[in-house]
Order: structure tokens, then sequence, then C-alpha cells
């Protein structure tokens, strides 16, 4: 079987999503239906609000990928189906998981459980088949802030992680405090464009140490600066609290690829669809003579190509699943941890 | 005709399949395993039978009310065999399940634990809804129940001193809806033609945690 299809699913947080890759990492279709309005009001995702949604749109979006890749519910040309079964809410992705389990028993088709953050780490392959190993893939959302050695699929090891906030978090925290909304990210990214990096003295916490990063006190001393002085410019808020962000982002990048000998550095996760941590990053790669891969926006965020090619991997190196699999929350990726 | 059902609506997971030979009723699991044995459990049983997921003409699901991610496991599979096989499907009430459920009381209230402290809730007599699904605490509804009726379900057990201290009977051989009975309440109702797909979702009743507790979010500002 060399041109075999996978079908995708994905429903761990707040995206309700589906795709058709075919095992050379293709992508026929790649479906993403959004609830970000439906929690905007609220300022962050409900899980309860998440998995009533999922639930509607579950069985149009898998329609939607499906028909997009050329088939049919009933005629789907698939080979299995590949789902996040961890980690995310719960009630989501029992939604995802559920309906992959029925689809794979309806079609006769064998089922690969996917773990999310694996998906994030298969993103820039869709789009960077020659990606130089080994790289360094900065994971940045708003659950996550990681620093991972990736050697090859499959291969992985934690170099570095937030001790707190995770990037994303910081981002809509900062945002909500100062009336920006949520998601705070896209916000806060177009206005620090007409804004001043240096008006607020803001701190680059464990700039000095190790891989890890932490962005709780960041959050705090830009509250503190806005609550101090009621007469800075927003805009002046957003690219000073951006650029601190950021410069810590991108130090401790390139120290992992330092430490590991890195060829390549990898951007993942929704922040990284931050044009500044962008392009900073690929002018810190440029200094260091190495490739910058930046996935598109599309493959930034949530979605179920990522899936399907971590997928084709798991199904290469485990074979698929037991209908029995269930969801696990905490679901923590196989990775070597650096000591 | 052949019939696949599924019940998902309390801790328990159950199915039935049901061909012009006869309805077989079997149990999944217990204690909110419903997402792991599920489909495993269907899978086995159309083994059993050397069928296929083909063989199936109709897919009949427990729409609620009940605890929300069972229900959302069971709704999700339905939804989703029907889109696959594009077989019929149609959604039941729990608690017009449970009052078919009942023997010989003529009166009576279907009671479904709802957590919390509250329980799910419908007034019948005979085979007529005679209230709305409600939620409720078991002594509001220990209010509004005369005392002429039987309250059934794992509501009523749950809370069964609740209910006794204000001198209602509580059946007890009916704990969870049955999906043999979901099947034959579809037939005596004639609804074997199916729904529309996407029409099928949870009855909730009640508004996610968030929508309620808005303030609490406050929290998060600093
Ligand atoms: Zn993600």
């Amino acid at each position: 079987m060399t041109t075999g299809k996978i079908l995708a699913i994905e429903s761990s947080c707040d995206e309700t999503a589906a795709a058709v890759v075919t095992r050379d990492l293709r992508v026929l279709s790649s479906v993403v239906s959004s609830q970000i309005a439906l929690h905007e009001s609220f300022g962050g995702v409900v899980p309860e609000i998440a998995g009533r949604a999922h639930l509607e749109v579950m069985e149009p979006v898998v329609e939607a990928a499906l028909v997009q890749a050329g088939a049919s519910m009933t005629q789907p040309d698939i080979d299995a189906v590949a789902v996040t079964a961890g980690p995310g809410l719960i009630g989501s992705l029992l939604v995802g998981l559920s309906a992959a389990k029925a689809l794979c028993l309806a079609w006769g088709v064998p089922l690969i459980a996917v773990n999310h953050m694996e998906g994030h780490l298969f993103a820039a392959q869709l789009e960077n088949p020659n990606v130089a190993f080994p790289a360094v893939t900065l994971l940045v959302s708003g659950g996550h802030t990681e620093f991972i050695e990736v050697r090859g699929p499959g291969h992985y090891r934690l170099l570095g992680a937030t001790i707190d906030d995770a990037a994303g978090e910081a981002y809509d925290k900062v945002a909500r405090y100062v009336g920006l909304g949520y998601p705070g990210g896209p916000a806060i990214d177009r206005l620090a464009q007409g804004g001043n990096p240096k008006a607020l003295k803001l701190p680059r916490a464990m700039m000095g140490d190790g891989l890890d990063v932490s962005f709780s006190g960041l959050k705090s001393a830009v509250i503190r600066a806005v609550d101090r002085d009621d007469q800075l410019e927003l805009a002046d808020i957003a690219a000073s609290f951006q650029a601190a962000a950021v410069d810590v982002l991108v130090a401790k990048a390139m120290r992992a690829v330092d430490l590991v000998d890195a060829k390549t550095l990898v951007l993942g996760g929704g922040v990284a669809a931050n044009s500044e941590l962008r392009r900073r990053a690929q002018e810190a790669c440029d200094e260091a003579g190495i490739a910058c891969a930046l996935p598109s926006l599309a493959m930034c965020t949530d979605n179920a190509a990522m899936i399907g090619a971590a997928g084709w991997h798991r199904l290469a190196e485990n074979g698929p699943n037991d209908l029995k699999v269930g969801a696990d929350p905490s679901w923590q990726l196989e990775m070597e941890v650096l000591t | 005709m052949n019939i696949l059902a599924i019940e998902t609506a309390t801790s328990v997971a159950a199915i039935a399949i049901s061909s012009d030979e006869g309805t077989e009723e079997v149990e999944a699991s217990r204690d909110m395993h419903h997402v792991e044995t599920l489909v495993p459990c269907i899978q086995d049983h159309l083994r059993q039978r050397s069928w296929t997921m083909r063989d199936l003409d109709l897919i009949v699901v427990d729409i609620g009310p009940g605890l929300f991610t069972g229900l959302r496991v069971g709704v999700s599979a339905a939804r989703s065999f029907a889109a696959a096989l594009d077989c019929a499907i149609v959604g039941v009430s729990s608690l017009e399940v449970l009052a078919r459920q009942r023997r010989q009381d003529e009166d009576c209230w279907s009671v479904i634990d709802a957590r919390r402290g509250e329980v799910f809730a419908q007034h019948f007599l005979g085979d007529q809804a005679v209230s709305d699904p409600l939620v409720l605490t078991p002594e509001a509804l220990g209010q509004l129940a005369g005392d002429q009726t039987v309250l059934i379900g794992d509501g009523a057990q749950r809370y069964r001193d609740v209910f006794a201290s204000m001198g209602l009977v509580v059946n007890e051989d009916v704990v969870t809806p049955s999906p043999a009975c979901a099947i034959e309440l579809i037939k005596a109702r004639q609804l074997t033609t199916g729904q529309d797909l996407r029409s099928i979702v949870p009855m909730y009743l009640r508004d996610p945690d968030a929508v309620a507790n808005f303030h609490v979010l406050d929290r998060f500002k600093s």
C-alpha cells in the first residue's frame, strides 16, 4: 500500500477539525471549524460549551473533509482513522474519539490514537518535508511553551518548558486585562505594530539560566504598570509586552539550538502565528546559519492534518489501536527529559 | 427490520440489537466507561450474529436528559454510524424510555440523577407525558409529585430517603433506561423511518456551567 489515505479527526480544545492525509504526507483536505466566537464573551475556552459545539459540527466537518478529498461518508476511500486521544479537554476529546471509533466500525478500518502534541511536532513536516534533523521545535500555544529536540519522527527530548503560564496564556491574560478581548494573541500582535517596545520596562525572567521559561512575572509586571499609569498607550503596552515575551522565547530557542547542535528551528502552536516571533526567529536562525521552519498560520493552530501525519507515523511504529482505547486528558507524549 | 439502540444517558452504557427474531440487550459497562466500551460492545455483538454494521436499518439513540459526557459519547457514535452507513437514526428521551419500563403504575415520574444535588424528571399518566422534562432538586420534585404517583429511575433510588420522608413510593426494579425498551417505544410510535441526522443532539436542560457562573472567570484577571 503506497497510496493509502488516513482520515484524521481533532477535537481536543476549541477547534473541530478533520483532514485526509496520504501516506506520503500530502494533505488532500483539511477542514477546521473554530469555536472562537462561542467562547469570546467568556474570555477563554469554556469546556462544556466546547463539548456541545464539537458534537454538533463533528459529523458535518468529517463529511466536508471527505468530500474535499473526492470521497464521501458512505464511500470514504480511506485506510484508517486517526484521532486525537489526548491531551485536551475530556468532554471535547470524547466527541472525536467516539465518532472515530464508530466510523472505524462502520467502514471496517483500523483506529489510530494520536497524541495532540505529537501532531504539533509533525505539523512542520507537512509543509517542510525536508526538515534537517536534529531540529529544535518551539511549541507555543495557550496550553504549551516547550522546547523539544526532535532527532527524527518519534524521537523527542524535552529540553525546557514554562514553569508557570504558557506564552499564549500570558497573551490572553494581558489582552483581557487591557480590554482587548479573546483570543489575545492576534489583538496584541496587531496593536504592537504601531507601539514603542521600549515604553514599559518589563522583566525578561530566567534569561540567565537553563532552558525553562516563566511568563507569570511578565504578565504581573504589565498589569502593575497599567495600574500605575492609566495614560499608557495600548499600542505601547502591547509592543512592550510582546518584545519581552519574544526576547525570552527566541533567546531560549537559540540556546536550545546551540545545546543540541540543531540544524533547524521549527515553530509550532498557535503563538507561532505571531508576526514578531516569526520575524525574530527567522533573524536569529539566519545569523546562526541554520534553517528556520515557519509553518503557515493554518498549520500553527490546531488542525487535523497534523494528526493525520502523526497518525501515519504511529501506525508504522505501533500498529493500530484497539477500539477499547480511552481518552486521556493529560496524556504525556513520551519524551526523554534533559538531565 | 434490524435496529441498534444505544444507551449512554446514565453511568451505565448499554446496547440492544433487534431483528425479526427478537431483541437482545447487553450492558457494555458501568461507572462511566462509555467511550471505552460502547463501540467494542457493538462490534462483539454484531460478530456473534455474523452481522456487519451494514445489516442495520435503524439506529436508536437515547438523547437524554442525563449525564452530559455519557450522552455525548452515545450521540457522537450514533450520528457517525448513521452518516457512514446512510442509515436512519432516531433520538428518544431517557425519561420516556424509563416511563415505558414501568409495568403497572399508571401515574409515574421518571427520575434520572443529574448530579450536583438535582434530578431530571418528567411526569407521565399512562403513555402520556403530562409535564415537560424538568431539572430540579429532589425536595422540589417531592413537593410537585402527588402521593398517588410512583418514582422510577436511578435518581429516584439515589434520593430514596428524601422521597420516603415525603411519603412517596419509589419503584425498586427499574434503575436505568433500557435500550430494548427504547426500540419498543420507537416501534409503538411508528418512528422507524428516522429523523434528520443533524437534529439529533442531547437534551441538556441545563446551561453550561460558565454561562451560569460567568463572574467566576474574573478570578483569572490577574
Ligand atoms: Zn494544540
